[in-house]
């Protein structure tokens, strides 16, 4: 269970602070898909940001599993993100020159997987993500698609319980949000919390069930169940 | 007064000391704000600033540490070329004798060193647990370790300032000999019981370690640290000068010893250093640093290994001992 209470985050710089999340709370039950939606400028990437214990709040808290995860010390946090949590994010943020193998491969080495294992595992998370064919090509000769479906298998390589989207189809053609919708759909099957930060319409074509919540300048406009 | 002020050597030492000082006063007072701010269970804005300041903290720390580290290396470096000014001072221990700062700022500097290595033991067993159990104990031993830099601040101040070239010192001879023909050794040792203890005492360290006696190992580490001292400048050292009645703690930091004391003092003070902290945490926090058992186990063993080598190459090429 993930759970966001009295969250607030400031920026604050030379020119005055800037308040990018106001008072935000909700919670996501296990296994639960959520889509947080908003313009771009809303504050989605920000809350992202915070519950995957990237960035620290302004004030108020995350907590998953009773660990409220911004009060960890640093080493606790890292070890919470390689274990527990996966993130996609809108610029795929993959290393250009390392085939997509090695890509997958990286968050085992932070939890010290044995090779052996870790090729298996990172070669499995390539089948789920239906690009398996293309695991010893170089990422930057992957086309956008090809590159999101090699982030998703590195996002789920760990086997998380919680697996974070920023913007996953920002950088997609329709055929490919299809195939990310998809891939979506099989993992909160397979009984993954995902929540997915979008301003993306194709959403709505979801056969599932999720939770919307609506997001405007850093405040929650609402929150509703969708029965796809 | 103040004749050494404008020596290069004490420019560059008291310059840096000056930084070490002002960065121990911010951790002084970053402290003070952790100590009386920090709750763990509040989530507010200044909850979240304390978490920032902890860090900078636990930087300003390490940073002291190794800053200090070497700082301490080039002041007995510093103290050694010093000995040129200072009539009658042969080697450092003339300069360190030269007011009655001098003793004092050594002894402050080993205690502030040992006490940054037992705050980031402590630091890094809290940050290692999920809700910080000794946050505000970490804390109070920081504000103690700010107060010592302070101290040693002035301590480094008042030393140099009061240093009269125009007075002549001991030099090491009439510090540390017998000329007067009275023991110098503790408990009224003589030489042969001395080594034959420290050997004994050697050989209770290393196994305190091996079989994980942490109060044993509390107990001998001071008495091995002390015998060690007198060892090493009543025994020992006579081998590395290869003259009988040479009783130097600062000469072997010399050139013409190699800089072999600095390896010497360097692997007694870390090794006994090293095993009281894993001792005393392991008994404390109940959480074993094996890390820190093993270096002091090697450190020693270096110690005495290079103590020993001198005494024997004296007693292979020679036949004879000293």
């Amino acid at each position: 269970m993930i759970e966001v209470k009295n969250l607030n985050k400031i920026y604050s710089s030379f020119s005055g602070d800037v308040k990018v999340l106001s008072d935000i709370n909700f919670k996501i039950n296990d296994a639960e898909l959520t889509i947080i939606e908003g313009v771009s400028g809303s504050g989605k990437s920000t809350l992202l940001s915070i519950m995957a214990g990237l960035e620290k709040p302004t004030s108020g808290e995350v907590v998953i599993d009773n660990d409220s995860i911004a009060k960890l010390p640093d080493i606790h946090i890292s070890r919470l993100r390689a274990s527990t949590i996966g993130m996609v994010f809108q610029n795929f943020n993959l290393i250009e020159n390392l085939s997509s193998l090695d890509n997958v491969l990286t968050p085992l080495i932070a939890l010290k997987t044995p090779l052996k294992e870790a090729k298996y595992l990172a070669e499995n998370a390539l089948k789920v993500a239906n690009i398996e064919h293309q695991k010893n090509q170089v990422v930057s000769k992957l086309s956008g698609g090809e590159k999101q479906r090699v982030a998703i298998a590195r996002a789920i390589v760990a086997n998380p319980t919680l697996l974070l989207c920023d913007e996953p189809t920002a950088n997609l053609d329709y055929k490919n949000s299809k195939i990310f919708l998809e891939l979506i759909t099989k993992l909160s099957k397979k009984g993954i919390t995902i929540v997915i930060a979008t301003h993306d319409p194709i959403f709505k074509e979801l056969e599932l069930n999720y939770s919307l919540i609506m997001i405007k300048s850093g405040q929650i406009l609402s929150k509703e169940q969708i029965n796809g | 007064m103040g004749d050494l002020l404008l020596n290069s050597y004490e420019i560059v030492y008291l310059s840096s000391e000056v930084i070490t000082t002002i960065f121990a006063a911010i951790l002084f007072t970053l402290s003070l704000k952790l100590l009386f701010g920090w709750d763990i269970n509040r989530s507010t804005k200044e909850q979240y600033y304390l978490e920032k300041v902890a860090y900078l903290a636990s930087t300003l720390a390490l940073f002291l540490f190794w800053v200090k580290t070497i700082l301490y290396i080039y002041l007995v470096y510093t103290l050694d070329e010093l000995s040129i000014y200072i009539a009658g001072a042969m080697c450092a221990a003339g300069v360190v004798s030269a007011n009655s700062y001098g003793l004092w700022l050594l002894g402050i500097k080993a205690i502030s060193l040992f006490l940054l290595l037992l705050w980031m033991v402590l630091n890094s067993y809290d940050l290692e647990q999920k809700n910080y159990p000794i946050f505000k104990k970490k804390i109070v031993l920081l504000i103690f370790i700010s107060l010592f830099i302070l101290l040693e601040g002035w301590l480094n101040y008042s030393y140099i300032v009061n240093i009269d070239t125009s007075l002549p010192v001991s030099c090491c001879s009439t510090l540390f000999g017998n000329l007067e023909g009275e023991n110098p050794l503790p408990f009224n040792l003589n030489t042969i019981s001395l080594i034959i203890l420290f050997f004994l005492l050697f050989i209770a360290f290393e196994l305190s370690l091996l079989i994980d006696s942490k109060l044993t190992t509390l107990v001998v580490t001071p008495l091995f640290l002390v015998l060690s001292y007198y060892s090493v400048v009543y025994f020992f050292g006579t081998y590395i000068y290869e003259v009988p009645t040479h009783n130097c703690p600062f000469c072997m930091m010399q050139k013409e010893y190699n800089y072999v004391g600095y390896i010497l003092w360097g692997t007694l003070f870390f090794g006994t250093s090293f095993a009281i902290i894993w001792a005393s945490v392991a008994l404390w926090l109940k959480q074993e640093y094996r890390v820190l058992k093993k270096l002091a186990l090697i450190l020693i063993a270096i110690f005495v290994a290079l103590n020993s080598s001198y005494f024997m190459l004296y007693y292979i090429k020679n036949g004879v001992l000293l």
